[in-house]
């Protein structure tokens, strides 16, 4: 623990509680509090990660959130990064995107091949020839990527979160506080998120004598109008303010009235040879990591100075006890006369108009500094080089959110200069520096926002932003051998640049694309200004000609757990389920809702479900189709609006199938529609699309102005079919009314009592055999279809489930829509054409129907085969012509009663021309199998059974 | 996400809300010279849109005047109180 210096005031750190954990293999120990970053420099641990291209050893970089290098990988996690991340007690940390360990990794021989690699090189390569490209494919892939996914990593879900409030304020510096406190003094609700684990911001260290923000700190955790989140970042900006807020604990969804950034700024690293190497940080990150884990970054340290914060950093190290031997400063920057009078009273040297400056390492570790001042070379030995060249203002919230900027060359930052309704920004991201202005801005800020608000007309001005730049425009170093990194996510180069430019991509966006600067993790935190400034000087432009990119929302990666949330899936509950489950129910899932595909003692195919519906009486829960009531004077106007057929004609007591189509003409539901009365109708709809058909029938009302009500009562009713030669004997004994065939033909439907319960009675056919479906309230369902077991049971009752109703539904050639039809099939297409009354004046779908008519160039057919192979068909193989495809199955299968291979296809054909009589299939061996096609059902084609007596 | 400020609802997010097409054609689509064309030539033009949309909890149906050049909504209205009878 060699590296720990005294203890620092307000240092996060509890250094009463170590604790003790491993680096690769390393014995560590560390404090809560800790980072795994800060605790492995505490032991002496410098080499953290390898880059992502060449493999380069790297360190901490910036202490914040932003070092893509560092990223750690445990037995139950992966992409951790070290340099927030809290280190844990017991746990076994190594470096991802390695081969064998971060001190030998092997993949480091990249970097001897780079010149083999250059810029841009995977747009070109691999490509020919062409039978290598697999191999590559393998190699790329085995190579790329960070951490390794484990397939035992334990699930880890959150929920997501909704807050509302007055104002969000997103960062707790200097002028997030101000603001915040304002606010909530005003009375106003307020939530201050901030990706740190406390309040203050860098303002905590660099002004730590300041009262003011002192008691800001303590009065913003005991303000009952305000809600701090700490240990939050946020992710984006959405429309109306809505901005995802991502913790430990998971998304929260904030929709505030008033949002406020003061998130402040992105220290930037200077560019010059060796720049990554483990040793050289930025000089806030060195700053971090004495003040919050007291930690000594260095023993020997150089300062590189490109701004005023560099001198008042290298004051601020020497305070607390650290050695700075040299102040290098950056051509063009002008420190003041006392700063370095101060800072040479301590020792430090000053070097001015710094040029070709290059860092040393040996063993992959930073060892010295190398460079020019004056004509002479100048060298240096230490373990710390801080560069302080500049900031970049974290506006990436304020692009989302539609901010306009310019750069502002007095400061030589970005700076908004137009923001829309609403939003605000305040501090150092809008150009403001010092404690007493940051304090000033966001306090005027506040006053903004509650005058917008309506809380009060006070109006304070906005303090003058900075009259100093305090970022240098043009921190590179040029060098024969490169390694100057401009991007340390991606290893890009300054030379990269160079070439990318030279290839045409001279854009800034087109230059990111090409080189994949600032693509990395951090997403170009470190990198976009770097090559915005250096694009400037390559074109001879202004910063505001070059522009920048924007960062899309989630602007800092998001684990995916966050992102799924607890994958929220209702599960509707049939009231037969407890019955089915306890027949042996094989389940299948029917949207919401679980139906029985077959009950398990029917044997594997279901064959006995069948027989009882073909030769006694079977009953299946139908529960799952809509059920629709529709009630009022314009009721028949509805129908004949929404459907393509007709109703007036309908009488009180009979039903009529009906088809919906869309307004395109696409087939989109059936089913079938019951007079009950003059302006009382029931409506069976498609399991899945009832949702949908409801809406679109009030959604006629609404266009029409009908007076009619739609009821949804798909959840309150339980239906039942029962269907089979013997059906009539089940049900005769127990209602009151005949249901023979001259009392209740085929098509009748009737409210009456069944088993002594309410219950609506409808003859239909779906299945081809004398069907009665009943529909009972949901509470009855369960009564009813005991009932019918138990009264069926010498007539060789089964119970039947999906898959043997979709093989006597295909014997009967009955098409079942978004299973047979697709996206664009129309009516004329299909065998259901006569339904569709062109003749009518208006209905939905009418003017494209008009036209289909004329437009058809595919069928829906029905097909019969034995010959061999035909077993083999499934569902989507393919209809053969002449080696071309033609068409797709749609249904198939084996029908037990004819003895052969069934099904329903979509052919391609032409308009007017006849159909063939034979198509060919190709099963999944490869075979193709002829079959015939066929008009109407395969089985029963004169519908004898099912509708005997039909009036 | 967009917040609607409903006159009969309140303030309701956007996801509470489906979109039904545009009110202009009522049930006809005049522009139907290829019946398909709509399926991939939609009109997505910048401009002020004036839709069908319905509240999934409520089960009302709304016409909605917005602007998709600004993402701001100008006008709501109940369906069946707003003069939406096409009936012709």
């Amino acid at each position: 623990m060699g590296n720990r210096l005294p203890p620092q005031p307000g240092e996060w750190i509890a250094r009463d509680a170590p604790l003790h954990f491993t680096f690769e293999g390393l014995a560590c120990q560390g404090f809560a509090g800790d980072t795994v970053s800060s605790a492995l420099l505490a032991n002496g641990v410098r080499v953290l990660g390898r880059s992502f291209k060449y493999h380069r050893p790297r360190g901490v970089l910036s202490a914040a959130n932003h070092d893509a290098n560092v990223l750690l990988q445990t037995a139950s996690d992966l992409n951790i990064r070290g340099d927030v991340s809290p280190v844990m007690a017991g746990e076994s940390y190594r470096a991802v995107n390695t081969l064998g360990g971060v001190k030998h990794d092997k993949a480091r021989v990249i970097e001897a091949l780079s010149a083999l690699l250059p810029v841009g090189f995977y747009y070109k390569a691999f490509h020919k020839p062409r039978r290598m490209f697999p191999m590559w494919e393998r190699v790329i892939r085995k190579l790329s990527g960070l951490g390794r996914i484990a397939p035992g990593f334990p699930e880890t879900r959150s929920p997501w979160r909704r807050l509302h409030c007055d104002c969000l304020v997103i960062g707790a510096g200097p002028s997030g506080l101000a603001a915040s406190l304002r606010l909530s003094a005003a009375g106003v609700q307020v939530v201050l998120a901030d990706e740190n684990a406390g309040v203050g911001g860098s303002a905590a260290w660099t002004d730590g004598a300041s009262a003011w923000l002192a008691a800001a700190q303590a009065t913003a955790h005991n303000s009952p109008k305000m809600t701090v989140l700490t240990g939050t970042f946020a992710a984006g900006l959405y429309s109306d303010l809505e901005v995802p807020l991502v913790s430990r604990e998971g998304l929260t969804i904030v929709t505030p009235r008033r949002l406020l950034v003061t998130t402040g700024v992105i220290e930037q690293p200077a560019v010059f040879r060796n720049n990554d190497v483990p040793g050289v940080m930025l000089a806030s990150a060195a700053q971090r990591l004495v003040a919050r884990y007291g930690v000594a970054p260095f023993t020997r340290g150089v300062m590189l100075a490109g701004n005023p914060e560099a001198c008042e950093a290298s004051a601020w190290l020497l305070e607390r006890g650290l050695a700075l031997d040299a102040l290098l400063v950056l051509p063009g920057f002008k420190p003041t006369p006392e700063i370095l009078a101060k800072l040479e009273a301590r020792d430090v040297r000053i070097v001015r108009d710094v040029t070709a400056l290059e860092a040393l390492s040996q063993n992959g570790v930073l060892t010295g500094v190398r460079c020019e001042a004056g004509g002479c070379e100048l060298r240096f030995a230490c373990d710390g080089l801080l560069m302080s060249a500049g900031w970049a203002p974290a506006t990436q919230l304020l692009h989302q959110g539609g901010a306009r900027f310019a750069h502002e060359a007095v400061i030589d930052q970005r700076i908004p200069t137009e923001l829309p309704v609403g939003l605000y920004a305040a501090g150092r991201v809008n150009g403001v520096y010092t404690l007493e202005a940051r304090r000033q801005d966001g306090e005027a800020a506040a006053d903004e926002i509650l005058a917008s608000l309506g809380y009060s007309s006070a109006r304070t001005p906005r303090p003058p932003r900075a009259g100093e730049a305090h970022s240098h425009p043009r921190p590179f170093f040029a060098h024969p051998r490169g390694r100057n990194f401009v991007d340390f996510d991606e290893d890009i180069q300054l030379h990269d640049l160079e070439v990318a430019c030279r290839e045409g991509f001279d854009n800034i966006e087109l230059l990111k694309r090409f080189t994949t600067n600032g693509m990395g993790p951090s997403q170009g935190k470190h990198s976009n200004l770097n090559a915005a400034r250096w694009l400037a000087d390559y074109h001879g432009v202004g910063m505001d000609a070059v522009g920048s990119t924007t960062a899309r929302p989630f602007y800092h990666p998001v684990p995916m757990g966050v992102l799924a949330g607890r994958r929220i899936r209702p599960q509707a509950h049939g009231a037969l389920e407890p019955q089915h489950r306890a027949a042996g129910a094989v389940w299948m899932e029917a949207g919401a809702w679980l139906r029985p595909r077959r009950y398990a003692d029917s044997g594997p195919t279901g064959l006995a479900e069948y027989r009882a519906v073909r030769e006694g009486v079977g009953v299946i829960d139908v529960s799952t189709l809509g059920k629709l009531e529709i009630f009022g004077r314009d009721a028949v106007r509805l129908l004949e609006l929404a459907f393509t057929g007709r109703f007036a004609s309908l009488k009180a007591g009979r039903s009529r199938y009906v088809l919906l189509c869309d307004h395109r003409g696409t087939v989109v539901d059936d089913g079938l529609a019951a007079c009950l009365g003059e302006h009382h109708f029931y409506l069976t709809a498609g399991s899945g699309h009832v949702t949908a058909t409801c809406r679109q029938l009030t959604q006629i009302a609404a266009l029409y102005g009908l007076q009619v009500e739609v009821v949804d009562r798909t959840r309150q009713m339980t239906a039942i079919n029962v269907a089979g030669p013997r059906a009539r004997m089940l049900l005769q004994p127990h209602t009151p009314q005949g249901i023979d065939d001259a009392a209740f033909p085929f098509t009748q439907v009737r409210d009456t009592t069944l088993f002594g319960l309410p219950a609506r009675m409808m003859r239909v056919g779906f299945v081809g055999e004398t069907g009665f479906e009943v529909h009972v309230r949901y509470t009855d369902g369960p009564h009813l279809w005991q009932a019918l077991l138990e009264a069926g049971a010498p007539l060789g009752l089964r119970p039947f489930g999906v898959e043997t109703q979709r093989l006597l539904r295909l014997e009967k050639a009955h098409l079942i829509v978004g299973h047979d039809t697709d996206g664009v099939m129309h009516p004329f297409e299909t065998p259901l054409a006569g339904l569709v009354a062109l003749d009518k004046p208006q209905f939905l779908g009418k003017a494209a129907l008009d036209l289909l008519q004329h437009q058809v160039n595919r069928r829906l057919v029905g097909f019969e085969t034995s010959e061999a192979g035909s077993e083999a068909l499934e569902e989507c193989h393919l209809i053969i012509r002449e080696g071309e495809i033609c068409g797709r199955i749609t249904s198939v299968a084996r029908s037990p009663v004819l003895g052969k291979t069934i099904g329903l296809a979509v052919l391609e054909c032409v308009a007017d021309q006849p159909l063939p009589e034979a198509i060919e299939l190709r099963n999944g061996r490869g075979q193709l199998v002829r079959a015939n096609l066929r008009e109407g059902a395969f089985y029963d084609p004169a519908n004898s059974r099912q509708q005997e007596g039909t009036a | 996400m967009k917040i609607f400020n409903c006159p009969i609802l309140g303030p309701r997010p956007a996801s509470e809300f489906l979109c039904a097409g545009s009110a202009l054609a009522g049930m006809q689509n005049d522009d139907l010279h290829d019946a398909r064309h709509g399926v991939y030539f939609g009109d997505a033009t910048a401009k002020v849109k004036r839709e069908w949309w319905f509240h999934r909890a409520s089960q009302l149906w709304f016409l909605i005047s917005r602007d998709t050049a600004t993402d701001s909504v100008l006008e709501i209205a109940l369906a069946s109180m707003s003069g939406a009878q096409h009936g012709k």
